[in-house]
């Protein structure tokens, strides 16, 4: 009990908290995933999925959001933001699309479990991508927080090369 | 200096937490103060109301469901709905009564009057958490009207009886809407933990070092960190299982399942994954809610026992050696469940070696009166009836925790009356105890103390005769979740007990309407409360009764010492306020 007093902390800094802590919480759910497909690998009916090559050109679309929005924080201009959210609405229509291909060649139906995984992963990945949307179009009207919403596009990123990497471990 | 609720106060801004603190005055409209309020005292009582509310509805459970025990020949229920009760009992308890009370409730309402903030890092967010659980509350409940009835798979929800549609009549509907209130539930607890965790590592008041919180608020943040790391995975599971019934997945669901004559095309999935999944929250979520009961006791104690509490620092420590260890010992819940017996000896030394940071925890509480003046006021019975409710309920946790003795124990009453004990009794001590504690700041006045301890004295005696019983009939080989046990010989021995026991239960139901009659009356009609009617000495007795909106006067509180200054050995008052200069 010693006598450190503490300035009154600005509120940034409870913002970035916010954002740890909450993405403590999103890691834990795909390590939730993570030990579920782990142990639901070794089931009788599993199968190789074959990915669509155009699950690459995604990755590279969500790699190039990600450049963009780093551009932004450190270049700080308007527009590196709209390139940014162009390029995620890009990859979440490029997602739809690789669901597609994968139902039409018979992969992701709801029985194959290896085509479910695909589905639950990408669709609770989407799911956060398009709050980072919505935090993005935000920050386009405000201009306020863009290392938070930075950071939480990086790590999306992140997300889905380890989803694509726990999928492509088979 | 303090203004009263209603007028203008100073505050911090209410968009976020900030250095800026600008005038701001308190909602007027009965919408903007009591509904849709932001003020985290309203929230937190809102919460405290909403978990009343639910606590009848799952008292009343507890009641059907000891009625069919004592008396199963007249046959009340069908056995298809005495499982439908015990799985919403179980449910609603847990989640919607004591995690709402102790954790949303008295967190919220707690926190930012212990630390000196004036609410809440996010009151937005917070006002959000509480009105994304009221629907979940509603869903909850509505499962009771649906065709086939309340779900039924027990409140661990395990497959197939929560996966197939078409197990058991509550399986249908019933299990959709508890799986939707459940998520509401989680969306509802993850933005409060946020909150609680951004709270409070970075609203403190000035001079409010991370050790000179009170023990009740390092419960919380801890309780928050496992809150929100360990309901993810079980979220996981219910999108999963959420597809296995709705979709035609087998995430959970084996193949070569028969119903009626048909065979099931599901194949490969297993029950077990779930289990796993479902219990790496389950384990911790005792601790979630647990441990604030035992801050709640450690902060009542030394108000009323007029000392420190015993080991500070070692408390905390323990405590953060508990989380750790909480969220690694999920596979004692499954010992039965045909693991590998390597990987039941590791869960076994894991669980086990919890005692030694639980005892910590216990023997402090213990030694916080050693030497005290004790004033033995209702908080201070409740407080002391958390020591004794955690002496024997832990000392069962023993046998339930290594994989030997529990083989044997599995699935019995004496499980029943273990976790009653731990995760019932004490937390319903624990919130208890705040609510006599902390009624002044709720309410400006304080609840009777007559009849106070009779409610302590009709919650103690009969629940710990409840449990206590339950745990020799667990011994006798007596099983959960039968309905009828006179139709199994060798689950005879332990009936006798069944009738006693709920007269007991009946007797403790009742005890707790001598609570809300002397709530709701103290809250209109109580003895007006001073400012600090207990003479504490943590930052929350620094300011008028009813706490205003705003927490504090125009002035922001600095802590200038620990939360403890009981008998201090360098001054010749009784306490030193943390506040006073």
């Amino acid at each position: 009990m010693d006598g450190v007093t503490l300035p009154r902390p600005p509120s940034a800094r409870a913002a970035e908290t916010l954002l740890v802590a909450f993405l403590a919480t999103v890691t834990m759910l795909f390590a939730g995933f993570t030990s579920a497909y782990l142990i639901r690998r070794t089931g009788s009916d599993w199968a190789r999925l074959e990915l669509s090559p155009l699950v690459y050109v995604n990755t590279l679309v969500l790699l190039g959001a990600s450049v963009t929005l780093e551009l932004a924080r450190t270049r700080g201009s308007a527009l590196w933001p709209r390139a940014a959210a162009l390029l995620g609405c890009l990859f979440l229509i490029g997602q739809v699309l690789v669901w597609r291909t994968l139902s039409a060649d018979g992969q992701l139906v709801w029985h194959r479990p290896q085509g479910a995984f695909f589905f639950l992963l990408s669709l609770v990945h989407g799911l956060h991508l398009a709050g980072g949307l919505i935090a993005l179009v935000w920050l386009l009207t405000r201009h306020a927080r863009l290392h938070l919403v930075v950071i939480y596009w990086h790590f999306l990123a992140l997300a889905w090369i380890y989803v694509l990497a726990l999928l492509r471990f088979q | 200096m303090v203004e009263r609720a209603g007028t203008g106060v100073l505050t911090a801004e209410r968009a976020g937490p900030t250095a800026r603190v600008e005038e701001h005055h308190a909602p007027r409209s009965f919408l903007g103060r009591y509904v849709f309020s932001t003020d985290h005292k309203v929230i937190g009582l809102q919460y405290l109301l909403t978990a009343m509310l639910m606590a009848l509805v799952g008292g009343a459970l507890a009641v059907m469901i000891r009625y069919q025990l004592a008396w199963p020949e007249k046959t009340v229920v069908t056995p298809e709905t005495y499982l439908a009760l015990v799985t919403m009992h179980g449910t609603i308890m847990v989640f919607f009564v004591v995690s709402l009370a102790l954790v949303s409730g008295f967190g919220n309402f707690l926190i930012p009057l212990h630390i000196g903030a004036r609410d809440m890092a996010y009151p937005f967010l917070n006002m959000l958490s509480f009105w994304t659980v009221v629907p979940g509350c509603l869903l909850m409940l509505a499962a009771f009207f649906v065709e086939g009835g309340a779900a039924a798979a027990g409140w661990t929800a395990y497959p197939p009886l929560s996966a197939l549609k078409e197990a058991v009549p509550g399986s249908g509907l019933g299990q959709t809407l508890w799986l939707l209130a459940m998520a509401l539930f989680i969306a509802s607890f993850t933005m409060g933990g946020l909150n609680y965790i951004t709270t409070i590592l970075n609203c403190r008041a000035k001079g409010m070092t991370l050790m000179r919180m009170p023990l009740t608020v390092w419960m919380f943040f801890v309780s928050a960190v496992l809150g929100v790391l360990a309901f993810p995975p079980l979220t996981a599971a219910a999108l999963m299982l959420l597809g296995d019934r709705h979709l035609g997945t087998s995430f959970f669901l084996p193949g070569g399942l028969v119903f009626g004559e048909e065979v099931l095309a599901h194949e490969g999935g297993t029950p077990l994954l779930f289990q796993h999944l479902f219990w790496f929250l389950g384990h911790p979520e005792v601790y979630v809610i647990v441990l604030p009961a035992i801050g709640i006791a450690f902060d009542v104690i030394a108000t009323h026992a007029r000392r420190p509490p015993f080991g500070y620092r070692i408390s905390v420590y323990a405590t953060l050696l508990i989380a750790f260890l909480s969220m690694i010992v999920w596979g004692h819940h499954m010992y039965v469940s045909g693991m590998n017996p390597l990987v039941g000896e590791y869960f076994s030394i894991a669980t086990v070696s919890i005692t030694a940071p639980f005892s910590v925890l216990g023997i402090n509480l213990i030694g916080s009166l050693w030497r005290g003046q004790i004033r033995f006021t209702t908080p201070m019975y409740f407080a002391l009836g958390i020591i004794s409710v955690i002496g024997t309920g832990g000392l069962g946790g023993l046998y339930l925790g290594t994989s030997t003795t529990d083989v044997y124990f599995h699935d019995s009453y004496f499980v029943v009356g273990h976790f009653h004990l731990m995760i019932g009794v004490v937390t319903l001590m624990g919130t208890f105890a705040g609510c006599y504690q902390w009624f002044p700041k709720m309410f400006g006045r304080l609840m009777n103390e007559r009849l106070g301890k009779l409610h302590f004295w009709l919650t103690f005696v009969p629940m710990m005769a409840v449990f206590v019983l339950m745990h020799y009939q667990g011994l006798s080989g007596m099983l959960r979740r039968y309905y009828d046990h006179s139709l199994f010989e060798f689950q005879t021995a332990g009936r006798a007990l069944n009738k006693p026991i709920t007269y007991f239960a009946l007797l403790a139901v009742g005890g707790q309407l001598v609570f809300l009659v002397n709530f709701f009356w103290s809250a209109r009609r109580g003895v007006r409360a001073s400012e600090n009617p207990w003479e504490g000495a943590s930052m929350e007795w620094n300011t008028a009764s009813p706490a205003p909106h705003g927490n504090f006067g125009p002035e922001d509180p600095v802590a200038r010492r620990g939360p403890y200054e009981y008998a201090p050995q360098d001054s010749h008052q009784e306490y030193l306020p943390q506040w006073t200069a």
